[in-house]
């Protein structure tokens, strides 16, 4: 160019990466449960499976609004949409084929968290995102080896952390038998009582939460459904820190 | 310290304490189901309690039920009581003091006696009473007797008598003591405050019944026990001479009421002033016999033994009647000594009375010719064996008075007797008059009339009423001596004495006839001692029919003295074998002793000792006719108190002597403070 025009002539490219994302979302019983989403949907009104449902769509669109090739990974759950695996794949197809999932999709069984990232693993071709939907209602130990293996694998780590204020902190009103949708015993619980004791439980756990994902470098957004939604996605796509004191303060 | 329940049947309630235990087993559950999302963390919650709340549901658990049983125990009333004394004495306006003045309390411990001990107790009480407060003394050493004839609110008197108080010999008599003082009551309610160490085995056990109608009449009977302890005490329980006819020794069983073995000096003394010391190991609380050889020659009379013993002097020495002892108590007069052993009388006599030659006790005869009779006294023999003496008569009046001074003698048949020389010269002395000898079969015949089995009712032949008496059947004689008339009042008009035919032959012909004359007895043997008219010396019954014989006329007593024992504190009675006499009762220290006396033919004699020790009553300045050993009661020495008198008392009355603290309240209390805490326990309970 120079020698032809005898000028200089800068040229500038932009060349967008492209981020492979894969939304895993756990459909588990237990998300059927709660009671403080705002967004009102048929059977699922106000339970975490409602809100981590709209919180899942919202990354979607984000994602593939941005470019990206989103893929989407159903642990349990009941109805057509349970167990599905959506490879990633960029464009509004893409996002109507999710979104279509995600509508037939109702919580139910148990995810089993390690195996479905155990599965991921294989499928990733290369460095990408994967973003965790669920209320980690299942023993770190069992699910935390398989999160640092992809991590191992230099993928990006998501969390978003779905969790019911009223559940967390035992806001009932009488002693009842409490039981787990996805089965196992029912224990009598006075909730006045036992809530102190619960929220010991609740903050060792968070903290032993918090400490493994921090090790294997993934990203904690705690996901109250009691809060807007831009309240968890906004440290996402901002990228400030994630895990706000006061929202463990307010548990 | 007992405790009692008021009302034992709420105890039933206790039952209830099933329900909390029940209600802990049910753990009610909520009926309510709620599908909770986070129950992972439940687990993990009741995983962290879980150990917490089992100690918790235990405790819970617990408190509840012993919350419960405490309740019921309040409700059954439960009562603490033990023995012990009003808040003040004398808070009942009278008191009467029992103080203990007998032996045992003359124990000494390291300030004194138990009685002076006792007495301190007892003063200081009177300076406690309050003003106006009417009291009595009464004291029960030996018999029970008051001090004070009426209660009164002037305790000088009383104070005087206790300061001047001496111990005494005699026993406890609480019975008495307690009975004096229900007497000084009038029936009036009152303090009886018993000074005393409750020595003996029996003292309190025979108050019983006094204990009781003093309690019932209202009488609070405070005991005030004053106790060496351990208790110490060593004493001679007996003394006793010989075991056979002349003993030889006297047996001693000597006790131990301390805690501890000892080994202890007994010393006898004899009464001619000797003593012999021997040494006794006595186990604690046990007793010991112990066998001390006396002298061949000793005096009669009343002699001792004594144990060394600091603890309790007063009942040391234990008193005991010695007969005479010796060879020469026994005199045989031979008249005829034969020319052969066989043919002599005294042969025969002499290993009859002692076997073993006189080594190992037995009577050593002192033989003499007739002559000898001049020396014969009663202070020296007691038998005179005269054996075919051919004339007695020069020494008729000696054997006379020998025989009214209570000594025996023994006639025995032969050749030389003749009806001349013995019937007129010792008329009052022969028992029968004697003819001439008579043959029952012909001498030169083998054999002869046996005799009669004896009567073994009669003293002189108790000894073989068991056995023995078969083989006099085996003594036959050929010949005896033939007896004139006589009956059971004598021969002779003069003659007030007992005449009797202790014995006989086969066919009626009379063996053995005994007249009593004043104090002692003259037996006549219408046979021979030797072989010359009969076979007596060869049969076996011979031996000991000749020691009973000496037995019989005397060998026991000492000096013919009638001999009696007492004890001190107690009446003792005897009775003397004549009448109408001026008698004098002299004591251990030598002044003379109150008595009173029935006179008859024979004389009754009691009186009451004071003191341990030989007594002797006596005519005149004539020597004793009665001696007396008086000792300690044997049961003062046992200072051992098997039941206190607290006991008995609180077993008649526990209320009047008892201190008692209800637990009710306490136990409610309890039982609220429990309720609390497991409800303070309860709300922290999480689940």
């Amino acid at each position: 160019m120079l020698a032809r025009s005898d000028r200089l002539v800068v040229r500038r490219y932009e060349v967008e990466t492209e981020l492979q994302c894969v939304l895993v979302l756990d459909a588990s019983g237990d998300l059927s449960t709660g009671q403080g989403s705002p967004y009102a949907m048929p059977e699922l009104e106000g339970t975490k499976f409602g809100y981590s449902l709209v919180l899942t769509a919202t990354l979607a669109y984000y994602l593939i609004k941005q470019q990206e090739p989103v893929g989407l990974l159903v642990l349990g759950g009941s109805g057509p949409g349970a167990g599905v695996y959506l490879p990633a794949r960029g464009g509004g197809t893409q996002l109507a084929r999710i979104f279509a999932q995600l509508a037939t999709l109702r919580p139910g069984g148990v995810a089993r968290i390690g195996e479905g990232l155990n599965t991921l693993g294989p499928r990733l071709r290369r460095r990408g995102l994967v973003a965790l939907i669920s209320d980690l209602m299942e023993e770190p130990e069992g699910w935390m080896p398989s999160l640092a293996a992809l991590s191992r694998r230099r993928t990006d780590l998501a969390v978003f952390h779905v969790m019911d204020r009223r559940e967390l902190t035992l806001d009932y009103e009488r002693p009842a038998l409490y039981f787990s949708p996805e089965g196992g015993e029912a224990l009598p619980i006075d909730p006045a009582g036992a809530a102190p004791e619960l929220r010991a439980v609740l903050n060792a756990w968070l903290v032993e939460l918090r400490g493994g994902l921090a090790e294997h470098r993934g990203r904690y957004y705690p996901s109250w459904t009691d809060l807007p939604l831009h309240a968890a996605l906004a440290p996402m796509i901002t990228g400030r820190r994630a895990m706000p004191d006061r929202d463990l303060g307010a548990v | 310290m007992n405790l009692g329940l008021i009302a034992p049947l709420a105890l039933a309630l206790g039952a209830l304490a099933i329900g909390p235990i029940l209600a802990h087993l049910a753990q009610q559950r909520p009926s309510e189901r709620v599908p909770f999302g986070a129950m992972m963390l439940l687990r993990r919650m009741v995983k962290r309690l879980e150990k917490r709340r089992r100690l918790k549901d235990r405790a819970l658990l617990a408190l509840r039920v012993l919350a419960l049983l405490l309740a019921v125990l309040a409700a059954a009333q439960p009562q603490l009581s033990w023995p012990g004394d009003p808040a003040t004495i004398g808070g009942l306006g009278r008191v009467v003091l029992i103080v203990d003045d007998s032996l045992s309390m003359s124990q000494r411990d390291a300030g004194g006696t138990l009685l002076t001990r006792a007495r301190d107790q007892a003063l200081a009480t009177l300076d406690q009473l309050p003003p106006g407060t009417l009291c009595g003394l009464v004291l029960i050493g030996g018999e029970a007797r008051q001090l004070t004839p009426t209660l009164t609110a002037e305790t000088g008197p009383i104070r005087d008598a206790l300061v001047n108080l001496q111990p005494s010999y005699g026993r406890t008599d609480l019975e008495g003591g307690l009975r004096e003082a229900r007497a000084l009551l009038t029936g009036e309610r009152g303090e009886v405050l018993v000074y005393t160490d409750e020595a003996g085995p029996t003292t309190i056990s025979e108050a019983q019944g006094e204990l009781a109608r003093l309690v019932e009449r209202g009488g609070v009977v405070l005991p005030r026990p004053t106790r060496n302890d351990p208790p110490a005490n060593l004493t001679v329980l007996d003394a006793r001479y010989g075991d056979g006819l002349e003993g030889g020794s006297v047996s001693l069983r000597v006790a131990n009421y301390g805690a501890e073995d000892v080994e202890a000096a007994v010393t006898v003394g004899l009464p001619d002033g000797s003593e012999i010391t021997a040494f006794v190991e006595l186990p604690a609380g046990g007793e010991a016999e112990e066998r001390v050889t006396v002298p061949p020659t000793v005096p009669g009379g009343v002699a001792w033994a004594r144990v060394i013993d600091p603890a309790l002097e007063a009942d040391n020495t234990r008193f005991f009647h010695l007969p005479r002892v010796g060879a020469s108590r026994v005199m045989v007069v031979d008249g005829d000594p034969g020319s052969t052993p066989v043919r002599s009388e005294v042969y025969f006599l002499e290993r009859a009375l002692a076997p073993w030659g006189g080594a190992r006790g037995g009577v050593l005869p002192q033989v003499v010719a007739p002559s000898g009779l001049a020396a014969l006294s009663t202070e020296e023999h007691q038998v005179v064996f005269l054996a075919n003496v051919a004339d007695p008569s020069p020494w008729a009046g000696q054997l006379l008075d020998f025989v009214r001074g209570g000594g025996g003698v023994i006639f025995s048949a032969g050749d030389n007797l003749t009806a001349e020389r013995y019937n007129e010269p010792l008329r009052a002395l022969m028992p029968a008059p004697i003819e001439r000898p008579r043959d029952l079969i012909d001498l030169t015949a083998s054999g002869g009339v046996p005799l009669d089995l004896p009567d073994a009712s009669l003293e002189l032949f108790e000894a073989f009423a068991e056995e023995g008496r078969q083989a006099f059947r085996r003594v036959t004689t050929r010949r005896v001596m033939g007896l004139g008339a006589f009956n059971e009042t004598g021969w002779t008009e003069t003659s007030q004495d007992g005449v009797r035919v202790l014995m006989r032959f086969e066919g009626g012909a009379p063996a053995l006839v005994e007249r009593r004359i004043g104090r002692g007895r003259v037996l006549l043997w219408t046979s021979t001692f030797d072989l010359g008219w009969g076979s007596a010396p060869l049969q076996a019954v011979f031996l000991p029919f000749t020691q009973r014989l000496v037995a019989y006329l005397g060998g026991e007593s000492a000096g013919g003295a009638v001999r009696a024992e007492g004890v001190v504190g107690e009446v003792t009675s005897l009775r003397l074998p004549f009448g109408g006499l001026t008698l004098r009762l002299t004591g251990p220290d030598g002044a003379d002793v109150p008595m009173e006396t029935v006179q008859g033919e024979q004389t009754e004699l009691s009186f009451l000792p004071r003191l341990p020790g030989p007594y002797s009553v006596q005519v005149g300045d004539e020597p004793p006719v009665a001696l007396i050993a008086v000792n300690t009661p044997a049961e003062e020495s046992d200072v051992r108190a098997p039941q206190p008198l607290t006991a008995a008392a609180a077993a008649i009355d526990p209320a009047l002597t008892e201190r008692r603290l209800r637990l009710g309240p306490w136990a409610l209390g309890l039982a609220i403070t429990f309720l609390l805490a497991q409800s303070l326990l309860a709300r922290r309970e999480a689940t």
